[in-house]
């Protein structure tokens, strides 16, 4: 198993657990949307062009950009 | 209601998507007001609703926000009455509208609202689609644990709608559910002068996120994010803790909402289905908008004729009939368009497919310094900016959604189709380009390509000179599709039509009535010494009566004010190919470009609806200085150029100031976008002259 990986490297249908956010500022806006460590999160969809991506977090979609992606660490299951 | 009672504060607040709109819709009807926040672009809709005994309450509906930690200096603004117990829309019962098939997250800003020390209930809302999802809730458990009272709603059903309508009455409840014990900042600022004695500890801890002054020095904003990031946490850990006590999921099968996302997002069936889609917005509003518009049209022709009639020629009838009812029409001629396209737009918003649009398009917008969900916007521009512009509110980063507002208006809407359809036809040019294509198609594609193309690098220059102030990342929740519903679509067109009547209308009139004046007075010697000559000439018999009214028209426009402002102009137009009278026809089609070609032909003394007799009139007209005719390719493709890229519409320019709520806008855009249509059809006019 892959350890310390970012979401934006996840493929379509693979799921993983939320580690910890590199970017502060977008860490906030994240955990409001209930994206904290710890949650499982899981990749829906991916737009046609690659990007964005919606993930899948305690139920409900939500489509992010892969630039933010990348400073989210995750742990792969 | 009994005098001196006092009007309670009622808010309805909760996330976006949560539906708490059509639950607004529901509990006022029609019976709302949209009104700003002062210095800001947020509207925020409120009525007063009275109930059977008479009891009024002030209902508020505060827009989508995830949490009260604002995203925007606008968002803060709009917050402010929640954190100051002594302001006078300080909310006495807040009801927290929930999406129940996506409780956690909702609860979040439940915590926060319940914190600051405000009574509330919980409304949980799409109860349908939580019950599709497997989830159950157990009520009774949750308002035990919350202590406030609880409702289940289903606006689709109809469940739950008349314990909403008493809810509205009721008191809300301090709620003691304790999910985040704030830190007591009292002691740092025991030596300031603000008195945080009024506030408790949550109140305090907000107000110091907003005025970092209370504690010192901005090195504490490090220190407040951070702080808040845990406070989030912790918040989400008891209520975490909540949900497991009272939420139970089943085993349910895959909902049909996520099935369709395969189809709809999907690499080529997703943009092709989005092409469809488009494809029947466009021929509806264009189809279906041309019937209201020939009405109203017609009214305004039959009221023209009725006050031309019934009031005698003169200085009063014109005042009526050019300048009065003129200004009525150029606002009441948009409301078909407005109505129709929000419509379509609420349709798509509702069902939940807007954000699927902007998801599939975010990479390509992106690349142009906007985001996803400009697309609809910008596209509705090609049938008009108005509601374009009014439809940008969706786009909450500030500076995406300014730069779509502003090149909006670059696309080619209906009203210039009359100016490129009469340029074209006057166009001294007859080739077919393989054979096939017609030299008239091919230039009237040319156009709509040129407003897109200029708009995209517009907005890749503006993007490059606007800061994006706003915390970073687009970050968007896919809502769940759900079959849109009639009344809350109605409610939105409703809205629209109204608001843009009573902001932008009287903007619109304004101008509508100063460009009255100037085309209508000129000074009073020449305009008399002009009649006198015209008369002459009839008695003479050199000229026949109707040939004579054309002329007096035509002859009165150029002297008059705007006349001697289009020769004024004449030396800033004369590099484009234009001369004196295409600048009083720049100058009148302001109100509207269409009023372009009405405007040419009263100038060159034709009949105004006579399209063949415009046409030889213009045709026939030859450029003294070169002894050719005047209006040569180079010419015709300049006028089509200045149109397409100039800011020739008042009314685009009131609505950009509704939206923005700053005159800079409107200013700089208007500025902008004429010195763009000035160089392109400089470098057209001086290319296709060399010819």
């Amino acid at each position: 198993m892959q350890l310390n990986l970012k979401l934006s490297e996840l493929k379509k249908g693979q799921t993983a657990e939320i580690l910890s956010f590199e970017n502060d500022e977008l860490k906030l806006r994240f955990y409001e949307m209930g994206c904290l460590p710890g949650e499982k999160v899981q990749i829906e969809l991916v737009a046609p062009l690659g990007d964005p991506i919606a993930i899948n977090i305690s139920g409900y979609l939500l489509s992010i950009r892969k630039s933010d992606a990348k400073c989210i660490k995750i742990r792969p299951e | 209601m009994n005098k001196g009672e006092k009007v309670l504060n009622v808010y309805l607040a909760g996330n976006p998507n949560c539906g708490k709109s059509s639950i607004f819709n529901i509990l006022t009807g029609l019976k709302q007001k949209t009104s700003n926040v002062p210095g800001t672009t947020i509207e925020i809709r409120s009525s007063t609703i009275i109930s059977e005994s008479g009891k009024a309450v002030r209902l508020y509906d505060l827009p989508g926000i995830y949490s009260i930690n604002p995203v925007s200096k606008d968002e803060q603004i709009a917050c402010e009455p929640f954190l100051n117990p002594d302001h006078k829309k300080f909310p006495d019962h807040v009801i927290i509208v929930a999406d129940a098939s996506n409780l956690k997250r909702n609860l979040l800003l439940f915590t926060q609202i319940v914190d600051l020390g405000i009574p509330v209930s919980l409304v949980l809302n799409m109860a349908d689609i939580a019950e599709k999802k497997g989830i159950v809730i157990d009520i009774e458990r949750l308002e035990k644990e919350l202590g406030v009272i609880i409702i289940k709603t289903s606006v689709r059903n109809n469940e739950g709608i008349e314990k909403l309508k008493s809810l509205v009455f009721k008191e809300g409840f301090k709620s003691h559910f304790k999910s985040y014990e704030p830190p007591s900042l009292k002691q740092f600022i025991s030596d300031t002068d603000i008195d945080l004695s009024k506030y408790n500890d949550y109140q305090a801890l907000q107000l110091a996120y907003r005025n970092t002054e209370i504690v010192g020095a901005k090195a504490h904003r490090k220190i407040f994010e951070e702080q808040r990031a845990m406070e989030v946490m912790v918040r989400y850990k008891a209520i975490d803790k909540l949900i497991s006590k009272t939420i139970r999921i089943k085993d349910h099968s895959k909902l049909f909402s996520e099935k369709l996302d395969k189809y709809l997002t999907h690499k080529i069936g997703g943009y092709l289905i989005f092409l469809i889609i488009l494809t029947v917005i466009f021929q509806s509003v264009f189809k279906i908008a041309e019937y209201p518009m020939g009405l109203i049209e017609d009214m305004f022709n039959y009221l023209g004729n009725y006050f031309s009639e019934i009031i005698p020629d003169g200085i009063f009838q014109s005042l009526v009939v050019n300048g009065v009812l003129a200004g009525f029409s150029g606002v009441i001629t948009f409301i078909p368009q407005i109505i129709i396209l929000f419509f379509i737009l609420a349709i798509l918003e509702d069902s939940g497919y807007m954000a699927r649009v902007s998801f599939i398009f975010d990479k390509i917008m992106r690349k142009f310094g906007m985001n996803g969900k400009s697309v609809l916007p910008i596209i509705s521009g090609a049938a008009c900016a108005i509601p374009a512009i009014m439809s940008t509110r969706t786009i909450e980063n500030k500076r995406d959604r300014l730069i779509t507002i502003l090149i909006t208006p670059f696309i080619s809407c209906s009203a210039r189709l009359p100016v490129y359809v009469m340029m074209i036809s006057i166009i001294p040019i007859d080739y077919k380009i393989l054979g096939i294509f017609n030299h008239k198609g091919f230039l009237l594609m040319a156009m709509y390509l040129l407003g897109v193309v200029t708009s995209l690098i517009a907005a890749v220059v503006l993007s490059k000179i606007i800061k994006n102030n706003e915390r970073s990342g687009f970050i968007m929740e896919m809502p769940n599709y759900q079959l849109p519903r009639a009344k809350n679509i109605f409610t939105t067109c409703y809205i629209k039509a109204k608001s843009f009547v009573w902001e932008a209308g009287k903007i619109i009139f304004l101008i509508s009535m100063i460009l009255w004046y100037l085309t209508s007075f000129g000074p009073t010697e020449k305009i008399k010494k002009i009649e006198q000559n015209i008369a002459e000439k009839v008695l003479n018999g050199e000229i026949t009566h109707e040939d004579a009214s054309h002329l007096l028209l035509s002859e009165k426009q150029k002297y008059s004010y705007a006349g001697y402002f289009g020769r004024t102009i004449e030396p800033l137009i004369k590099p484009l190919g234009f001369d004196w009278r295409i600048g009083i026809s720049l100058i009148t089609s302001f109100i509207a470009r269409e009023v372009f070609v009405g405007s040419m032909a009263t100038i060159y003394g034709a009949a105004e609806d006579d399209y063949i007799n415009i046409r030889e009139k213009l045709q026939s007209e030859i450029n003294p200085e070169s002894q050719k005719p005047f209006f040569s390719v180079a010419v015709c493709l300049s006028i089509m150029i200045f149109y397409s890229l100039a800011m020739q519409c008042a009314s685009t320019l009131a609505v950009v100031y509704k939206e923005t709520k700053h005159w800079k806008w409107p200013v700089i855009q208007f500025v902008l976008m004429s010195i763009t249509a000035w160089l392109a059809s400089f470098v057209a006019y001086n290319i296709f002259s060399k010819i």
